[in-house]
């Protein structure tokens, strides 16, 4: 019933509302997180002067909502503003940061995907059987182990043991792409196990449905092998809850990175975002906000229009 | 105890800063790997790693102890001279620091010819600039700058500075944040951008800066201190975790990592064969009790819990045995070391509960108070102090909260804190108790006030004698332990580990490296 | 279907393998696990365990070592069996109210967004959105702020981080059956929409939602240590699963027992719900939306 011109309408609107809401809120919020950031930047034992002049040097001392109409009307300029942390500007960071964060995060859905797709497919097949509980076993073990966790073992094995990848540092894709990608393997990885799992036990559910669905034992009746029952048949429409998943990790880990990020000297998003909220930098905080919010958009179109794609019965 | 040798307060032209500051610091290097021999070999990039990062590169945001990420400005700024414990004054770009009215005026004397990197003079009129700076309100360092009431530009390369009371100890001021002088022309036409790409006469000059991750330099042609810097580049890269970074170190990722915690790390490091400098100076981490607050202001309380404590049990619970812990503020071999002048840990645990229970008839019971602390490795010391209070006396609830480091720097603040950690280090003991443990003092944590205490420490800062200086601190030392206003939770250690192929890397100061004159064996 | 078709299907029904229940035993010792654990938890003060608080016998005692302490003790001596069974008290009301609240709350609001469309579920959409570009530190700084630490807090603050991925799931799952033609035929007769919701669209949603949960579960317990930094959460010497795994990655090179101990009990638990879990859905026999 919605044209494409009313659906497009529809987003931008939305795109529109969600950043409203979500930088109103961040702004609020942020006046509630103890800590002043006068006292940060001056440190122990200033006087009460220093701390005057601090603010009114890094522009701490307007109120809440002078801050947010004054930001409000840089970003609608397409200005995202001065961080006083950095001296620099907020986009500038955020450009800097964002394609270390995208690569881990992609390369660690990517990856979990790969492995859960299959793996679940397989433990559906036969659900209840041997390989279905060793394989719940260790995803529950899996889940059990913080990323960082992960992260340490498989540093240890493969960077101090075993020499095959480098233990902490980075360096742009555009500048040296293979050795980008040394450095994104192990903690891509550690970030896929905990996903790995989820999507699994997801789609094992979803699969496990659908197989009892009578278009399968049709197919099966018509002689169609089970490989390709699997992965013609039942996949797709089981893909559903896995989609929105996926869609929702990819999203969160844009912002959730952070620990990873710190632990292999990794220069991402996440840490900014803590760094800045820690930091009381309310400038910063709202950019990569912003920044995120769009993000969150732009996977939730793609999942959206998936919908429609696995199951054309689905209007969007 | 040390032989008390006459302080030095006249420059001497002395070569070689690196072996003094060794035999200054009381550290040892491992005794393994040495580094390599033979003569320093240009070229190449020092690759280091560091846990930390400051708020930016500007000396005057510099609050904290130089340690933490002194070593990130230095290589910019460099420092006007460098001093030991003993008051041995090295000359780098001041070549003397001397008084003639007992501390009440001082002369500085620049070298000659020092440019800083963008090409301006390095003169007396910068110098003063600079000073003045540091005195403006949103400076963090006006404790120190605005002692100086008074300067006058005798000539070019000579400032005159003028105290508002006599201090010994202002040769010490000028190995820290006010020692780092930065270009006026930079600083006034850089403006706001001054801080994140500062203009020094130091070996480096920065490149690049990723705020929270990394830092690159380049050499600086025209240092004076030629054929220095030996090295091309200087990277730091901040890993927080200090496994990790060792881990990378141990993979040939680095040559050189720094960082003051991870004891149990820094031991296995050194136990592989790497070399670890392990800096000593006086203090440590210091835990602060607040004296206006109650239980706490009362010394029966503060004296009770600290005798429950026992500082190589919670080393052994907290860094596995593999830091360093003392009941007494100065190394032994500080010439201020005074055997009787002990923290009063490992008392008679009766004694304590007689103390407490004393309290309590009185007050009401039980007591209780919150050690606050941020999360990480300091949350086990905290954690292993508390247990070990909780289980050996009645009537006593010893609580510990973490918080975020904003709200432990509030609620020094406010005062509303009980006990809280903040180091408390230094090359110069008098200049650090002076500023922690005088009455009215601005970084007075405790919020101590003591007259016995507070004129010995001026009588110190007066003495223009190590002699008498010595006799201030034991009088004032006396009167401390029997108030117990704060207690050492362990020596604040700035590890640094140097591969085998860097050579010409030492600390001086509370762990300040000497990065101008590293070099690499195989650039 | 025809009448050929519908006979080849019901010849090949059986060849089909259906999903099994699995060997009936382990779903018992799943539960047994689970009981033993609550039960622990809940009366762990009148079992003979030592006080989780105290150093009771130096630090780092290996387990199987010593009669007393089967399992050794910890960096600060504590016995490690006795902080298990108390923090299961902490993790175990995490892991499952937080999943109660996100999975009913966020379960319902995501049902209605996905059954009624058009505002109902535009209005959902942006609240979701906001919340999930919302960074999360700053909703549990600011909860914590307003509430004060304890596990109460860290409870509400991960239930309503959680809450909109359950509507997330909720809303797709519940669109791709709302669309079918049984639904609309049930609609057309004017069944009331809570009879179908109930009938026909719960079953088919919640079967995922299960398997979710439980892995979401897991990672809050893992999170409620990992947001400890903030200074929201349960205190220390108060032990929790979550912050005994947090607190070995110190000595993950010397003493891994630390780490992997509890983290072995966790992975037991989430094993335990999911087979569980597993049964129950087997039991219900749901999937079969018959065309």
């Amino acid at each position: 019933m919605s044209t494409p011109a009313t659906a497009i309408v529809q987003r931008a609107v939305r795109l529109v509302l969600v950043i409203l809401l979500v930088t109103i809120f961040t702004s609020l919020m942020l006046q509630l997180v103890p800590g002043d950031a006068a006292q940060l930047i001056a440190g122990e034992g200033a006087t009460p002067e220093v701390l005057a002049a601090v603010r009114a040097a890094n522009g701490l001392d307007q109120d809440v909502v002078t801050q947010y109409l004054h930001w409000m009307g840089n970003l609608l300029t397409g200005d995202l503003g001065e961080s006083f942390r950095t001296r620099g500007p907020v986009w500038d960071a955020i450009v800097d940061r964002a394609p270390a964060t995208i690569e881990i995060a992609l390369g660690a859905i990517v990856i979990a995907l790969a492995v859960a797709v299959p793996l679940a497919l397989l433990c559906a097949y036969r659900a209840g059987g041997l390989v279905d509980r060793t394989v719940e076993g260790l995803t529950s073990l899996l889940v059990a182990l913080p990323p960082f966790l992960t992260g340490v073992l498989l540093a240890f094995v493969f960077s101090v043991s075993l020499r095959w990848l480098p233990v902490t540092g980075w360096v742009p894709f555009t500048e040296a792409p293979l050795r980008n990608l040394s450095y994104v393997v192990i903690p891509a990885v550690a970030l896929a196990m905990p996903a790995l799992a989820t999507f699994q036990r997801v789609l094992r559910t979803d699969v496990i449905a659908t197989l009892q669905l009578d278009h399968i034992a049709l197919a099966r009746a018509k002689g169609v092998r089970p490989r390709q029952i699997m992965t013609r048949h039942a996949l797709r429409p089981s893909s559903f809850s896995l989609l929105t998943v996926a869609g929702l990790q990819l999203a969160q880990m844009v912002g959730g990175t952070v620990v990873i990020e710190t632990l292999f000297g990794i220069p991402g998003l996440g840490a900014l975002l803590i760094q800045s909220v820690l930091g009381h930098d309310l400038v910063m905080v709202q950019g990569v906000v912003v920044v995120i919010a769009m993000a969150y958009l732009v996977i939730n179109l793609i999942v959206d229009v998936s919908y429609r794609l696995l199951d054309p019965r689905v209007s969007v | 105890m040390g032989s008390r040798r006459t302080r030095r307060l006249q420059g001497v032209a002395l070569a070689a800063a690196a072996c003094l500051a060794l035999a200054a610091c009381g550290g040892a290097s491992g005794g393994a790997a040495q580094g390599p021999t033979g003569e320093p070999q240009p070229g190449g990039t020092i690759r280091m790693l560091m846990n930390y990062d400051g708020p930016d590169l500007d000396p005057i945001h510099t609050t904290v102890a130089a340690t933490a990420f002194g070593n990130q400005l230095l290589p910019i700024f460099d420092t006007l001279i460098r001093v030991d414990a003993q008051g041995t004054i090295t000359p780098r770009i001041a070549t003397a620091v001397t008084t003639t009215d007992g501390g009440t005026t001082w002369t500085v004397k620049l070298r000659d010819g020092v440019k800083f990197s963008d090409g301006t003079p390095f003169d007396a009129a910068a110098l003063k600039f600079n000073w003045e700076r540091d005195a403006e309100p949103e400076s963090g360092q006006t404790s120190d700058a605005r002692q100086i009431t008074a300067m006058t530009v005798v000539d070019p390369t000579t400032l005159q500075a003028t105290l508002a009371s006599p201090n010994t100890s202002f040769p010490y001021l000028l190995q820290g944040p006010i020692g780092m002088i930065g270009s006026p022309t930079a600083i006034q036409t850089k403006g706001d951008q001054y801080s994140v790409a500062p203009v020094g006469a130091g070996p480096f000059v920065l490149d690049k800066r990723v705020p929270g991750s990394s830092y690159s330099y380049k050499k600086n042609p025209g240092y004076w201190d030629a054929p220095r810097p030996y090295a091309d580049a200087l990277e730091i890269r901040l890993i927080p975790e200090t496994a990790q970074m060792a881990s990378s170190f141990q993979a040939g990722e680095a040559d050189l990592m720094s960082g003051p915690t991870g004891a149990a790390v820094w031991r296995q490091t050194e136990e592989q064969g790497t070399r670890v400098l392990k800096p000593v100076t006086f203090g440590g981490n210091a835990v602060w009790f607040n004296t206006t607050r109650a239980p706490v202001d009362d010394v029966r309380v503060r004296r009770a819990l600290v005798m429950a404590m026992d500082p190589q049990d919670a080393n052994d619970k907290a860094d596995e045995g593999a830091a360093t812990v003392s009941d007494n503020i100065f190394p032994q071999d500080s010439p201020y070391f005074d055997p009787a002048a002990r923290i009063p840990y490992n008392g008679d645990l009766a004694q304590a509960q007689a103390l407490i229970d004393s309290y309590v008839a009185e007050k009401g019971g039980p007591v209780t108070l919150t050690w606050l602390t941020t999360e990480g490795n300091n949350r086990r010391w905290v954690e292993a102090y508390a247990q070990q209070v909780n289980q050996k006396l009645e009537n006593v609830d010893f609580k510990v909260e973490v918080v975020t480091t904003a709200l432990a720097l509030q609620s020094f603040y406010d005062d509303s804190f009980q006990v809280l950690g903040s180091s408390f280090i230094g090359v110069d003991p008098v200049l650090q108790m002076n500023q922690r443990l005088a009455c009215g003092s601005g970084r007075n944590n405790a919020n101590y006030c003591n007259q016995e205490v507070d004129a010995a420490f001026k009588q110190a800062l007066r003495s223009p004698d190590q002699a008498t200086r010595v006799d201030a601190v034991k009088k004032a030392q006396e009167a401390l332990w029997k108030d117990v206003p704060f207690f050492l939770q362990s020596r604040a250690i700035n590890y640094t580990a140097t591969s085998e192929n860097l050579g010409g890397v030492d600390s001086f100061a509370e762990g300040l490296l000497t990065l101008d004159s590293a070099w690499l064996a195989t650039p | 279907m025809t009448t050929v078709e519908q006979e080849a299907v019901a010849a090949a029904d059986t060849e089909l393998p259906r999903s099994r229940r699995g060997p009936a035993f382990l779903v018992w010792i799943a539960v047994a696990w689970l009981a033993l654990l609550v039960l622990a938890a809940l009366f762990a003060p009148l079992l003979p365990l030592a006080d989780p608080a105290q150093d009771v016998g130096g630090p780092r005692q290996p387990p199987f070592a010593s009669l007393a302490e089967p399992l050794g003790t910890d960096g600060l001596g504590r016995s490690v069996l006795s902080r298990l069974v108390y923090g299961a008290r902490a993790s175990l009301q995490v892991g499952v109210l937080a999943i109660l609240v996100g999975l009913l709350l966020g379960g319902l609001i995501g049902l209605l967004a996905g059954y009624f469309r058009k505002a109902v579920d535009f209005v959902i959409g942006v609240v979701t959105d906001a919340l999930l570009a919302f960074p999360g530190l700053v909703l549990l700084l600011a909860i914590g702020a307003v509430l004060g630490p304890g596990l109460p807090t860290v409870i509400i603050g991960l239930a309503a981080l959680s809450l909109p991925m359950y509507v997330r799931m909720t809303r797709a799952n519940t669109l791709r059956f709302t669309e079918r033609e049984f639904v609309q035929a049930a609609r057309l007769t004017g069944a009331p929409a809570s009879r179908i919701i109930t009938r026909e669209i719960l079953p088919n949603v919640i079967p995922p939602l299960l398997a979710y949960s439980v892995v979401v579960m897991a990672s809050l317990i893992t999170a409620e240590a990992a947001i400890s930094y903030l200074g929201i959460g349960i205190m220390p010497p108060t032990p929790s699963w979550g912050a005994m795994i947090a607190d070995g990655q110190f000595e993950l090179a010397r003493n891994p027992q630390l780490v992997f101990v509890p983290a072995v009990v966790l992975a037991l638990t989430v094993f335990a719900f999911s087979v569980v879990g597993d049964w129950g859905r087997a039991r219900l026999d749901v999937g079969g939306a018959k065309v």
